[in-house]
This record gives C-alpha cells, structure tokens and sequence, in this order.
C-alpha cells in the first residue's frame, strides 16, 4: 500500500501574549492508502492541530515554521504547505475533507442543510452538474418541451463552464427573473443530496433538507457533516473526534456507518480521538501523540499487545476497570510554552534516564512497522 | 503556616489584580489609537488638578464664576493680558476653559454615575427576578427611551423647581437652592439611565444562567448575595464601557444644552457656557466676518479634544475586555 | 446499612408555554415518578444518555430545583421510613405523615430551614470552567460557603480552605489565583474543595470527570474514593460514562426518559443486563480490545424528545423485544430478588 499522506517534521508555533507556544515539535506520520490510522493523546497534545495543519487551516497566531505535507495527487507526490492558496482551496473538501467534533458548532446557523451541502457541491463539482444541465436541456430541445428561454439557460451554463467568476453572471445571479436559471442546478443537486442523506442513514431526507442546525439532534447533524465531507468522495478523510460529544448508542451509529462508508468509498481516514476504546474498534494502525510530538506508532494489535513507549503503557493502565486501582500518570500535562528539555515526557516518566532531560530522542523502527521515539530503545536510526 | 508580616500578606493577595491591570496597560500601549486617548485625558486630569495655579481665582469669590476686567460688551482677541482673549461682556477665556475642565470632569462623572446607579438598581432587578416585574420595569424604560432625549431633558429642567423645602415646621423652614448647573444634571441622569438598564439587564440574563451562579446557590447564599458578589461582578463589563463613552457624549449634551440657554448661569466657567455666550459672535461684524473666532473656538476644541479622548479610551476598553479576544 | 435519601414518586415537570397568551400547552417531564433510595456511605451510580432526567434528579434530590410531587426523604432512621411508606400507600392524608414530612422531607423545608440543610448535600459539576466564578480568587470561592453557612470567617476560614485544598491535592502557594490559570483537573479538584470544606453527608457528582484528560480521570477518580472513606461521604454519580460507573459505584441505576428502568448492585447489572434498554447502553461501549468481538445491539431511531414520551412502556418505539402489552401499559419498578429492580413486561 502507498502513502498517500505523508508529514514529515512538521513544526507548528503559537505566538500568543504569554509566549511562544511550541505546539507541535518535528511530527513525522505517515497514512498509507485505505487504511484507518488512529491518532490518540489528551488535551492539548496538539493532534487537532496536526489534523488542521494538513488543511493549511491553523488559526493565527499560529504559524507553520517547518516541514512538509507531501499528498499523492495521481501520480504526483505534492507539498501542500509550498502551495498557493487557490490550489489549497480546491483540495479542501474534494480530495481532503475533515469532520469535526461538534457538529452543530461547526454547521452555519443560518443556512438550512441544503444549502450547506449544496455550497460543497456548488464549490468543487460544478462543471460537472452543469455539463449535465446541458445535456438535460438538449434532450428537452430534441423533444419539443423546451421552455422558451431554453437558449438563454444554455448559454448561462456554458459560461458558469468556462468563465464561473463573470461579471455577466455576478449581475445575472441578482436580477429576480434572469436568476432563474440556477433552478435546474439546484434541483439536480437537491435529487443527489437526498440520496447523499439517504446512504448516511437519514431516515427522511426530505424534511430533514431544509431544517437549520439547531433542529438537528446531534446524531443526525454529525450524520449531515459526514455527508458533506464524503459528498465529493475524497480520498483522506480527517476525523476531528466526531463521537466524544454523543451518546452512546449515537456513537455506535456513527461508527458504524463510518465503518461502511470506508468500504464503499475506499477512502483513508486519519481518526483523531482520545477514547482507547474506539481505537481498537475501527483503526488499523494506532500513532500516539504526547505534548507536540508522535511518542509511539504501531498497528493496533501491537499497541494493545506490547506497548513500549512509557506514556503509552500509562494510557493504557489508566483506563478505569472494574475492581482494581485507578492507575494515573504522575504529574500533569506541561505547558508547551516553556516545554520540557530533551524529551517531554521524561519528567512524568517512570523509567526516565539521564540522557532523556538533555537530548530529544529519534524516531526509530524496533520492530517491523513498530516505531517508537524512545531513548530506552535505542537502535538503528530510521 | 509561614510567618509572614502584614505587609507581605498584603502583597501577595493584591498580586493577582496588579497582574490584570499590567495586562490591561500593555494591551492599551499596544494601540497608539488607545495611548492617544490616554495622553488626552491624563492631559485634561492634570490641567484639572493645577486649576487654581494655572488661573487663580479672585481672592474672596466663587473660582466658578470668571472674572471680568470691565464690562465691554464687544470680544477682545488674545492679548498678552487674556492669552485666549476674552468673550462678550469681557469674560476671561482662559480661566473659563482652565477651570471648565473641572466643571467638565464634574458634569460626565456625575451624571455616568448617577445614570448607571439607577440603572443597576432596576435592571439588576429587571433581569435577575424576571417575570412580571421585568415586564413592567422594561416597560418602563421603553417609555423613557422613546422620548427624544434632549427634548426630554429640557422638560425636566423645566420641571425641576429653584428652591426645595427639605424641613418644615412650625417655624423651622429649611430649604436648598438648585443651582441651575444641577438642574440640568439631575435631568440628564433622569434621561441617560434607561440605557444602562438595557445593558445591564441583558448581560445578567446571560450570567444568570451560568453554572457558577447555580453552584453559589447550591451552597447557600441569599439572592442579595448572589447579585452582588457573582452576578454584578461578571456583567459589569460592557457597562464600564459604555460608561466611559457616555462622559465625553454627556458632555457634548451639556453643551449643546447651556447652548439653547439651559445650563450654567451666565458667567460661570464652563465650555458650554462659553459657546452660549458667542452665540452673537459666530459671523462676526459686516465688516470683520470671522473676526471673533477665538470666542468659539477655542472653548470647540476643548470640547472636542475632551469627547475623542473618552471615546478613543472607550473603544480601547471595548477591546481589551472583550473576553474572547482576551489572553491572544 | 440505612437510608441516607430515599424518594418516594419524586416529579419534575417543565412547563411549555406557547400561544399569545403563553399558557401551558404541554409539560417536559424530565424526572417521571421516580422512587429510589441511596444508602449510607454508598456510591450510588445513575447512568443514562442525554436528556434522559439525570442530571434533573441530581439536582431535584438536593434542592435546586423545586420538585413538582413526591418526597424525599433525607437521614430518616428506618422505622420512620417503614412507617411513612405504609401511611402513604393506606392514608395519605393523615397527621402522623404530614408530621414525618415536615421532619425529614427535604421537598417541604422552606427559607432558613433549607439554607441550613444545604450544608449537608452539596453539588460537584461537570464543566470546571463554568463552574467557577471567573472573578474570583481560589480562596473565595472555596472559602465561600463557610462565610454563608456561618461556619467560620476570616484567619479560621482561610485556615480551613487551605486545609481541604491540600487534601484534594492543591497547594497553599495556589490560594491567591483565579480559576482561569489552572488546568481542567485542578480546576476539577478546586470545585471539589467547594463542595467539601463544610463536611456535607451526601454529594451528588454531575458527570465529574466528563470534561477532563483519561490520565487525570483516574487521578480525580482516587480523589473521589479516598476522599469517602476519609470524610464518610456518600455519593451519587451521575454519567453517561459506563465503563467509569462500572469502577466507582456501589449500586447502579439506568435512567431513560425520565424514568428508572433497571437498578442492581453494580456487579450484577453488568454481569446480567435485563431490560433491553440496558443491554443495548452495555454493549455499545466500545472495548480498548481489539481481539474482542462483542455481540451488539444497534438501536434504531433516536431518543424521543421528552415533551411527548411514547405511550405505554416510553422505550417500546426502539425495543427489539416489544410485545403487544409494551405498547398499552407502562410498565412498574418490579424487585427480582437480590435487589435487583427491572421496569418491563418480559418480567
């Protein structure tokens, strides 16, 4: 299988008033194709800007200082970070998408559903439902059914083709009658959100198109940010902790429907939560995230099995269970203005040595496709 | 427990309040709009406080009323004698505007204050007990706010009587003479107060809802309690701001007032005194137009620079104690 | 072991207005004729999904909602309980239950009365951040309650703040700061300390440790145990966290809609599951055992919104057992032996 995303020693910094803000420290992942890689760690570790940091999306104060993204686009290997904005936008939401952790935060209050989805289709597959419209008023031209501005709406189309940004069209789009024309497109894209809707397990599309946000349960308005994401079939899917905010019972939908909109869809979903549990149910490989930088990746077996890296065995020992001790990490979570030297965990760390105050460790492979960043394991560089 | 002296324990429970003012005075440095302001300001607060040794007043007279060399009527244009020249019926320029900035000071503070105590009262009522209460209270305020307000203000200067019977029996008649100064502020209060009430009232219909409040309740405390040490204390925000916005516009209704004859009386130091006394000089003579531009302008540039440095500050406070783009 | 609380058809209904005039058109019951009882020292468990009423009971239990029907009881001795409970079901309306009422129901106390009870049940809440007033110093807010429960003022206060702030694990160095500089968990245990200094008998926990890292969950979770053998407290967990309910609590009771539906000592509920309703909560959590497959049971639909529960049985809409009967009858709270209480017609 081949990577399709890459990041390697990304390094991302916050200038805020209390400092400088090291959020995150040379992070090398890899996402290879069609799989579900897991990226677990607490609050504040950084992995939700890891996931923004792919988009190009971090909010200032933030600036990306080094590194890159490299993406497969057909058979060449990009940097996103060396692009321009224009180029970014038309890969955000067609060939990544990214879902968030509560959806009726991050749905515009004031649009129905429709219109949101539809502004995805309207963004990235334009051309394609126009050409359609084309062709649907040829066919009506040859039968004899065509309205009497059938010519006019041809002509709009062809230009929405060729030239989207046109005066002709700004003034067109805002004189009432002449604006008629986008009633086909949005009819056409209506007919393909419903079933869009419909395979995210929406009971009933239709009323639940032109609802706003704030009528949606959570379930059902994470449902429609699935389907908004998956709408242009991207090949990374980023998962922003979709599920923490829901029940239950909600959860197990979302995770299942997830689970089969991957195989229907093929898609590479890089899964960002802080729940052990949902990791071992969907993901294949596990990477775990500690104060700005990747501590330990493996598949997911490996990691449940034969944890190595020590943050990763006292995450795991510290998930409740039943009729034994708590077990917690000592300490707490280190402020990543003035972070920890060498590696930031050795001051929490039980079985820190000398060398672990003064020097950052390296990530290397201790066993196949087992890479860890350790000074207990010292070993071949990668 | 350490041995500590007083004063250590003292410094050590005021440190987190100096870190938020120090927070507060970078932020306001940050913005050269901001430091503007703050220069204007603490420009007219030390004019204020040196008063008497930049103008002194006439031994055994009222510092209030400027003085009068004669009792010509027509302007004289600054002189080595009157560095800002004098106003119609010889009224000292300088002494009236050194010493307006107090009267200034006196009439945007006195009437923010009072305008804001009324204003908490009612809406802290308003918006904490809710119900039919509210109601009627925000009622209230709506009728009060769909007078235009200066029109409202007048009416209430009208209505004010000169003299107040505080003590009367048998023979004992006390009363208190109203300063027409005083007239006009009391009715500007009586105007300013509904929109703080607004204010107020929503800033406590969103706080009464947090978390904190309820957990306050859940320990025990009285409503008075709650109010005064929880619910007050975090809404109090948007008012400070307004509040310092408010002075410089209170000042300029002031004016605008003494202007159209209501105001100060005659003769005592006040910007808006001063401009009311050039009214008759504004075009000047037929055959010297705009010759008597000192007798309006200078008192119209205190005026104005007085007003844009408490809006300049305002909109400073806005920015600073916004709290979500606190701490970036 | 005697009952510290025990609620007899407690009721919280929430009006909803509507039309011109705003007069009641229909009624959230979020808490529906609910009896339960939390016995001395326990943790008693209370898990359901969101907006199933329990957050509402926690905070109807201990007064800062005012309940709308029902009782409850708070440290009556057992003679006395056994005592109403019969009056109630024969004579409703007679003196010696009134009398009883007035003594120990915490839904009649009134003004200063209620003030005082407060001191014994206190509240620990989900969100941290919310919970703390942003203006104030650690030390205010923890000293608080003292200063209103006229327990201590001044030096004696501040000494006992700093003494319960460093049983939750803070230290003096910490008093002089706001809430805002401290992270989730400390912001966590601050509000511990709240709900602690003035020694209450019963606490009731609102999803604690929700809103806080896995690594600090089990350092807040030690917090919690210690602190009751320590204080001989008894909680009420409320979350909808089942695996941490599993570890903490004693006794173990499944809300939905407003209703209990099953309710068993912990190890029994989880071992054997009996209303469907449970069943499903159980097995939808997911496992940090990749080699586990576990048999699941995928509710359809969502939850119903409270203002128009289903009739009959609330959950027979999503049951995957319903029968005729769910659809007409609701169900009551039936005792299976061994303490274990199930609402539904398979029993």
């Amino acid at each position: 299988m081949s990577d399709i995303l890459e990041i390697e020693d990304l390094v991302l910094r916050f200038y805020t008033y209390e400092g400088v803000v090291e959020a995150l420290d040379e992070v090398n992942l890899t996402l290879k194709e069609g799989e579900t890689l897991g990226l677990v760690g607490e609050t504040g570790c950084g992995k939700s800007m890891t996931a923004l940091s792919v988009l190009v999306l971090v909010p200032s104060p933030g600036r990306i200082e080094g590194g890159h993204i490299f993406v497969e686009q057909g058979k060449k290997r990009l940097d996103l970070l060396a692009q321009n904005e224009p180029f970014l936008r038309k890969v955000r939401g067609k060939d990544i998408s990214m879902i968030f952790q509560e959806p009726r935060v991050y749905l515009n209050p004031v649009y129905t559903v429709l219109n949101q989805v539809a502004e995805v289709y309207m963004q990235h597959r334009l051309k394609e439902f126009c050409h359609m419209a084309i062709e649907e008023i040829n066919n009506e031209i040859k039968s004899g059914k065509a309205g009497f501005l059938a010519e006019f709406e041809k002509s709009m189309y062809r230009e929405l083709v060729e030239n989207p940004t046109s005066p002709l069209l700004q003034i067109a789009a805002r004189i009432p009658v002449l604006n008629r024309y986008k009633r086909r497109l949005m009819r056409m894209i209506k007919k393909e959100i419903v079933d869009l809707l419909k395979s995210m397990g929406i009971a009933d599309p239709e009323r639940v198109i032109d609802m706003y946000p704030h009528e949606l349960s959570g379930g059902m308005a994470q449902r429609v940010v699935v389907g908004m994401a998956l709408a242009c079939n991207p090949k990374i899917l980023i998962a922003d902790e979709p599920t923490t905010n829901l029940d239950v019972t909600v959860q197990l939908q979302i995770l299942n429907l997830i689970r089969t909109l991957k195989k229907k869809y093929g898609s590479s979903i890089l899964y960002i939560t802080h729940d052990m549990g949902v990791v071992a149910e969907l993901c294949q490989r596990v990477a775990v995230m500690y104060a700005g930088s990747i501590c330990e990746i493996a598949g997911v077996m490996e990691i449940f099995k034969n944890p190595l890296h020590p943050y990763t065995k006292g995450l795991l020992e510290s998930i409740p269970q039943p009729g034994k001790e708590f077990k917690s990490i000592a300490g707490t979570v280190p402020s990543l203005i003035n972070p920890p030297s060498g590696c930031r965990f050795h001051d929490r760390c039980p079985y820190a040595l000398e060398t672990c105050a003064n020097t950052k460790p390296k990530m290397i492979e201790v066993k196949k496709d087992h890479f860890i960043r350790c000074h207990l394991f010292p070993g071949v560089q990668k | 427990m350490e041995a500590r002296s007083r004063w250590q324990r003292f410094k050590v429970s005021v440190q987190p309040t100096l870190k938020e003012l120090k927070f507060i005075l970078n932020r306001i440095k940050q913005s050269p709009i901001s430091v503007i302001g703050l220069a204007i300001l603490v420009f007219y607060i030390a004019m204020a406080l040196i008063a008497p040794v930049l103008a002194p007043p006439l031994p055994k007279a009222d510092p209030y009323m400027i003085p009068q060399e004669s009792f010509i009527f027509m302007p004289s244009p600054p002189s080595p004698n009157h560095i800002f020249g004098t106003t119609e019926n010889q009224y000292d320029l300088w002494y009236g505007c050194v010493w307006g900035t107090r009267t200034a000071f006196r009439i945007g503070f006195e009437v923010v204050v009072g305008g804001l105590a009324i204003g908490l009262v009612i809406g802290c009522v308003a918006g904490y007990y809710g119900g039919i209460l509210d109601e009627l209270m925000m009622r209230f305020t709506d009728i009060i706010f769909a007078f235009p307000g200066l029109v409202l203000a007048m009416a209430f200067y009208m209505a004010i009587p000169d003299t107040v019977t505080i003590f009367r029996w048998g023979d004992i008649n006390w009363t208190m003479n109203i300063m027409s100064l005083d007239k006009v502020l009391i009715a500007l209060v009586l105007v300013s107060w509904p929109s703080y009430t607004r204010v107020i009232r929503g800033e406590i219909l969103r706080v009464k809802t947090e978390d904190y409040i309820e957990a306050a309740k859940a320990v025990g405390c009285s409503d008075y309690r709650v109010l005064m040490k929880h619910v007050i204390p975090n809404s109090i925000y948007p008012i400070v701001i307004m509040a310092s916005l408010d002075i410089g516009a209170i000042v300029l209704t002031a004016a605008a007032m003494s202007f159209l004859g209501i105001g100060a009386p005659k003769g005592y130091a006040d910007w808006g005194q001063l401009i009311a006394l050039s009214r008759n000089w504004i075009y000047g003579d037929i055959n010297n137009p705009l010759g008597y531009w000192h007798v309006f302008l200078i008192p119209g540039i205190f005026i104005f620079t007085f007003v844009l440095g408490w809006n300049l500050l305002g909109d400073a406070f806005r920015d600073i104690l916004d709290p979500t783009i606190r701490r970036r | 072991m005697s009952s510290l609380i025990e609620t007899h058809g407690l009721k919280k209904y929430y009006p909803v207005t509507g039309g011109v005039l705003k007069r009641k058109i229909a009624e959230v019951k979020a808490v529906d004729d609910v009896s339960i009882d939390i016995k001395k020292g326990e943790c008693f468990g209370l898990v359901g999904e969101s907006g199933c009423g329990k957050t509402t009971l926690g905070k109807t239990i201990i007064r800062l909602l005012e309940p709308n029907g029902g009782c409850i009881f708070f440290d009556a001795p057992s003679d006395v309980l056994e005592e109403a409970e019969k009056l109630a079901s024969n004579d409703p309306d007679s003196k010696r239950l009134k009398e009883f009422r007035k003594q120990y129901d915490l839904s009649t106390f009134k003004g200063s009365k209620l003030r005082h009870m407060r001191r014994k049940m206190q509240i620990v809440y989900q969100d941290p951040t919310t919970s703390l007033d942003p203006r104030m110093l650690v030390k205010d807010i923890v000293g608080e309650p003292l200063i209103v429960q006229k327990i201590a003022r001044g030096a004696e206060a501040k000494e006992r703040v700093i003494e319960m702030l460093k049983k939750v694990g803070l230290t003096e160095k910490q008093v002089y700061r706001f809430p805002h500089e401290f992270s989730g968990g400390q912001r966590q245990r601050i509000a511990v300390a709240r709900a602690l200094v003035v020694h209450p008998q019963f606490v009731v926990l609102d999803e604690p440790t929700s809103a806080v890292d896995v690594s600090v969950r089990a350092q807040l979770l030690n917090l919690f145990e210690e602190l009751q053998k320590d204080l001989g407290l008894t909680y009420m967990f409320i979350s909808h966290d089942l695996s941490v309910v599993e570890c903490t609590s004693d006794r173990v009771a499944v809300m939905y809609l407003g209703k209990i539906v099953e309710f068993a000592r912990t190890e029994e509920l989880y071992k054997s599951p009996l209303h469907p309703y449970s069943i499903a909560l159980l097995t939808a959590i997911p496992v940090p055992d990749p080699t586990l497959k576990r048999e699941r049971v995928i509710l359809t639909g969502e939850v119903p919104s409270p203002i128009n529960p289903p009739l009959g049985c609330r959950f027979h809409p999503r049951c995957p057992k319903m029968m005729e009967i769910c659809r007409r009858e609701e169900p009551r709270l039936r005792d299976l032996g061994n303490g274990h209480f199930v609402a539904c017609h398979l029993f």
